[in-house]
């Protein structure tokens, strides 16, 4: 519902640049302060961490009715705060049953009118059975998982990189809106999972070539482009796979298949730090749209930062990280419904 | 259109000296600000950088060397490498001559 698209005009003349609140420098400096502003803006507010707590809240009273010694715990984007205002909150309910109790949870959450009737579903038969539901109240988007332990520890893997490269969730951010407003953001639609992009990220700051990556001073906007020179240019997905483990390196995909048993890796193999073999991009079958798409944004900020782009300006409406990201109308008036419910008094 | 595509294989930076560019379309023109956040002249790091070692190669996997400069073929024809490395900061006055680049 409250997905991007391609309506970003609007008629009342939204831009579709909500973090714009200034006119920025020319070139390379100015994408550098936007990123840096779109970061501001997206971030999560502290009303729409209390919604979402309070959406938690609402799910673990069902749950801790039926299995009082069951234990809930929240993974994902949620719980390392690298989300959108639309992302889902990832739950696994770890417990002591002989088949994994999806339909008697399901019920209840109806019957608690937690989710509405249509938007809740049990996936059985995945890889990993969920139920997915959207809560009635905020809308958010919650998938439920059990017995799982494999997103709790990622969810600390992510949170020490994003110590270790301060920069990341700068990147992370306006990459996850980028691949969302494209449909480039889940396995299932042709894009790649948010754990993908993120692994694709640190392997890139790990094997940068230049070693000033952490440094404080660091422009965002001369990484963000080099991230879209690296996966939608240089990378040849064909010969080489990403390894994060022990400081990170390339390896090649003809030896990965040698040495797992002839398992043929993904076009966009990354091996999972926490489980070596399992390949995170597998079954990423449109990381080929994800590479094209990269390259797109590549051409485009390379191109409106260069001296070539300096003959149109525009300063009052330009916004450069506006040439490939847009956030909806719809998604920014959302965030006003939350801080209007949610946000503290004084705001 | 391929002799335009002719003309495009040609071009040689003189900035980078690296083929598939032209010097006006230079990369480095904008990553020489990769440690520059405010409007300035770029600033330049402490010590020459050599660069990541080990170095990984992005084209063929290995150890050893940086991909731009692997002699392996490309996933596909006709993309060319770009320098990591900045070859050369502008200075105050090459940036005042370009506008206000
Ligand atoms: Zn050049
Ligand atoms: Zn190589």
């Amino acid at each position: 519902l409250f997905n991007s698209g391609s309506n970003t005009g609007g008629c009342d003349g939204y831009s579709g640049t909500p973090w714009k609140v200034r006119n920025y420098s020319e070139g390379i400096i100015g994408l550098h302060e936007e990123v840096s502003d779109f970061f501001e803006y997206i971030s999560p507010r502290p009303e729409e961490e209390k919604m979402r707590l309070e959406v938690v809240d609402r799910i673990k009273g069902v749950i801790h009715d039926l299995w009082p010694s069951a234990e809930v715990q929240v993974f994902g984007s949620f719980s390392t705060g690298l989300y959108l205002p639309t992302s889902d909150i990832d739950l696994v309910v770890f417990g002591k049953w002989e088949t994994l109790p999806l339909w008697t949870l399901e019920e209840a959450l109806r019957k608690r009118n937690v989710a509405d009737e249509n938007s809740i579903k049990v996936l059985d038969k995945a890889t990993v059975p969920i139920i997915k539901l959207t809560d009635s109240f905020t809308e958010v988007k919650v998938d439920i998982s059990f017995n799982v332990k494999s997103g709790v520890k990622a969810a600390r893997l992510i949170k020490e990189f994003k110590e270790k490269y301060p920069v990341l969730p700068y990147l992370v951010l306006v990459l996850k809106q980028f691949l969302l407003q494209r449909d480039l953001n889940e396995v299932f639609t042709g894009g790649i999972g948010s754990y993908s992009l993120f692994l694709m990220a640190v392997s890139f700051l790990q094997l940068h070539y230049r070693d000033d990556v952490c440094s404080p001073n660091i422009n965002f906007g001369v990484l963000l482009i080099e991230f879209f020179e690296l996966y939608g240019r240089h990378f040849n997905y064909l010969k080489t796979g990403i390894r994060i483990a022990d400081g990170g390196c390339y390896v090649a995909k003809d030896e990965v298949q040698k040495s797992m048993d002839s398992y043929r890796p993904s076009m966009l193999y990354i091996e999972d730090p926490l489980q070596p073999d399992n390949d995170v991009g597998r079954s990423s079958y449109g990381a080929m749209q994800v590479k094209q798409a990269f390259d797109y944004a590549y051409v485009v900020l390379s191109h409106a930062v260069s001296p070539i782009a300096k003959y149109y300006p525009n300063n009052e409406t330009e916004s450069i990280l506006g040439r490939i990201i847009r956030v909806t109308q719809e998604v920014d008036d959302y965030r006003e419904w939350i801080r209007k419910n949610w946000g503290s008094p004084s705001q | 259109n391929s002799c335009r595509d002719r003309a495009h294989w040609h071009q040689r930076c003189e900035r980078c000296f690296m083929t598939g560019h032209s010097t006006n379309a230079c990369p480095e023109i904008w990553r020489q600000y990769h440690i520059t956040t405010e409007t300035r002249t770029p600033l330049k790091p402490k010590g020459k950088d050599r660069g990541r070692t080990p170095a990984y190669c992005y084209n063929c996997s290995r150890r050893g060397h940086f991909g731009h400069v692997c002699t392996r073929k490309r996933m596909f024809n006709g993309t060319y490498p770009s320098t990591p490395f900045i070859n050369y900061y502008d200075t105050k006055k090459e940036i005042k001559s370009r506008g206000k680049w």
